[in-house]
């Protein structure tokens, strides 16, 4: 029997290699997780619902398969877990509420089900912002959401939970959402991978919207290859989804392991200014090695992306408040006092301001696709700042000034969620003081391959994270 | 014709957006009773007015700082068509 921490350690390639020679059992697997998770979940409150024996059940099953010679796929007896938006046939589908907590959805979600065919073990439903709607995953119905690496921080949101699952060693691979930047956030300030991919790429069915015309569902994982790996089995159209793209499915681990030589960068000078200095050093550190992995890398203006988070504001404020309506009439003082925050604010958007800000989106993304024209992707650090304390409104900027916790995260992310664009969180390193540092690459649309290509090439230049000592 | 393609009247509705942008308590607690049926304290519609007056002054501006003319929506009738056909299979 292979050594608990050794199971643990490995990301979802390895494990999957493991479990498809039967050097390592589902079973195992699973209660090493399972172990983990009893063991350090009351530090980080990653879970909402552990599925202790639905898990089991799921491995036991997904041993038998493979012994039997009948291996699924590469994700047959991964232990992963789901953001807690969605949606889970029998089992609790909180959204991190209060007003769901006792919905239990009678139909699996879209991106769970296949999952699930693909054989992967359902660990159980992730802590997250409430209703996905803020960056801090500060859950006041189901506990705050600590970082790995500082618990005295916040892990990012709205998908707090899926990053600090993946890096405290509580799931291979985790599923989250991004409407503003949930995805990325979390990935960066717990330093682990997260893949926005475009918009229509990944179905949305049986997910508790946020904002329909922004949201995007998309997987949190250890590495690069993970994440390519988990969207293989997650993106293509889906008959439930009218949102869902046609557009074929490519193998996204196929570009996986080259350099980047002939591969042109473009840094987006609006997105490289008001970095704190941990930030902008590390960021400066990665450009240099893409450019050693043979990349062309200059800089690139888009200026209408300083727009952009008015864009993503008005919509995500209108549509939230549509999606909410109802339990804002009948039930809102169940809601968190700063999500109903959010809420009363979409009362004040005037049809005229959304049908614009959507009008808008054009305009941004026409842009980003012309500083595409000659290169392949643009890069950015994922957040200005590393992760703020608990409760921490502002934080000291460049030159020591106070800035914006809020904005100087979200003016980094929101903007692909816009164009819809992929966007890829990558760690860069950790900061003197032991904190994640982040860059997102961001591509044209539908091109996950070469997004996926860079990120990978990246990370094996980099180099291991030193683990967070929790 | 769209009213912002032309110049003059662009430069109306900019002056139209600045006033829009500036929303008052008193706006923000009545439509909040008389369109959500949502009672709002005092407190928190001066709060709600200060956010999102300063968003929709930004907002107003889009079509300015964007160059909006010419630019539809992103709605169109393929998504329109998409979504009934998805309707019509479920309900066979």
């Amino acid at each position: 029997m292979a050594h608990e921490n050794d199971m643990l350690a490995l990301d979802v390639a390895a494990l999957s290699a493991r479990l498809r020679a039967k050097e390592m059992s589902p079973v195992e697997v699973t209660e090493a997780y399972l172990g983990r998770i009893d063991a350090l979940d009351s530090k980080l409150r990653a879970y909402i619902t552990v599925t202790a024996d639905v898990a089991r059940s799921a491995a036991k099953a997904a041993e038998g398969e493979i012994q039997a010679g009948r291996w699924r796929g590469p994700m047959h007896g991964v232990p992963v877990a789901l953001k807690d938006l969605v949606y889970t046939r029998g089992i609790r589908t909180t959204g991190g509420s209060k007003i769901l907590a006792d919905f239990v959805p009678t139909h699996d979600a879209t991106v769970w089900s296949r999952l699930a065919n693909a054989g992967a073990v359902l660990l159980g439903k992730l802590n997250l912002h409430e209703f996905a709607y803020g960056i801090t995953s500060t859950n006041p119905h189901w506990g705050t959401v600590r970082n790995p690496y500082d618990p005295e921080r916040i892990p990012g949101g709205s998908s707090g939970g899926s990053a600090a699952a993946i890096v405290g060693r509580m799931a291979a691979a985790t599923i989250g959402t991004d409407t503003g930047g949930s995805i990325r956030i979390p990935a960066a300030l717990c330093g682990c991978v997260g893949l926005k991919a475009t918009y229509g790429r990944v179905n949305r069915y049986g997910v508790v919207p946020l904002a329909y015309t922004l949201d995007h569902v998309g997987p949190i994982t250890r590495t690069v290859r993970d994440a390519a790996m988990v969207l293989n089995v997650i993106a293509g159209q889906d008959p439930n989804d009218s949102t869902s793209s046609e557009k074929p499915v490519p193998d996204f681990t196929a570009a996986l392991g080259k350099d980047l030589k002939g591969i042109r960068v473009g840094v987006i000078r609006e997105l490289n200014d008001g970095l704190s200095d941990e930030v902008a050093k590390s960021f400066q550190t990665a450009l240099a090695q893409l450019s050693a992995l043979g990349a062309t890398v200059e800089t690139v203006s888009i200026p209408s992306l300083a727009a952009s988070s008015i864009v993503t504001a008005v919509i995500t404020w209108a549509e939230a408040l549509e999606v909410h309506e109802q339990w804002m009439r009948t039930r809102a003082h169940e809601y968190g006092a700063d999500v109903r925050r959010l809420l009363e604010m979409g009362m004040a958007v005037p049809a005229t301001s959304y049908v614009r800000a959507q009008r808008g989106r054009a305009r941004i993304l026409a842009d980003a696709l012309g500083a595409l024209e000659s290169r392949d992707v643009l890069v950015a650090p994922t957040s200005a700042i590393p992760a703020p304390k608990i409760g921490e409104s502002s934080v000291l900027g460049e030159g020591g000034a106070g800035v914006d916790v809020v904005q100087s995260i979200l003016r980094f992310t929101s903007p692909f969620d816009a164009t819809g664009q992929p966007a890829l969180a990558v760690p860069t390193g950790l900061s003197p003081g032991g904190l994640p540092l982040s860059m997102q690459i961001i591509g044209r649309p539908f091109d996950e391959t070469t997004v996926l290509r860079v990120g990978d090439a990246y990370e094996r230049a980099r180099g291991q994270l030193p683990a967070p000592k929790i | 014709v769209r009213a912002e393609d032309s110049e003059d009247v662009r430069e109306s509705e900019l002056r139209d957006g600045d006033v829009m942008g500036i929303v008052t308590a008193e706006m923000v607690k009545s439509i909040a009773s008389e369109i959500y049926d949502y009672k709002l304290t005092d407190d928190s519609a001066r709060s709600i007015a200060r956010g999102a007056g300063a968003l929709l002054t930004g907002a107003s501006r889009l079509g300015d700082v964007l160059d909006l003319r010419e630019i539809e929506p992103p709605f169109g009738f393929a998504n329109l068509e998409a979504e009934a056909a998805r309707l019509r299979r479920s309900v066979k």
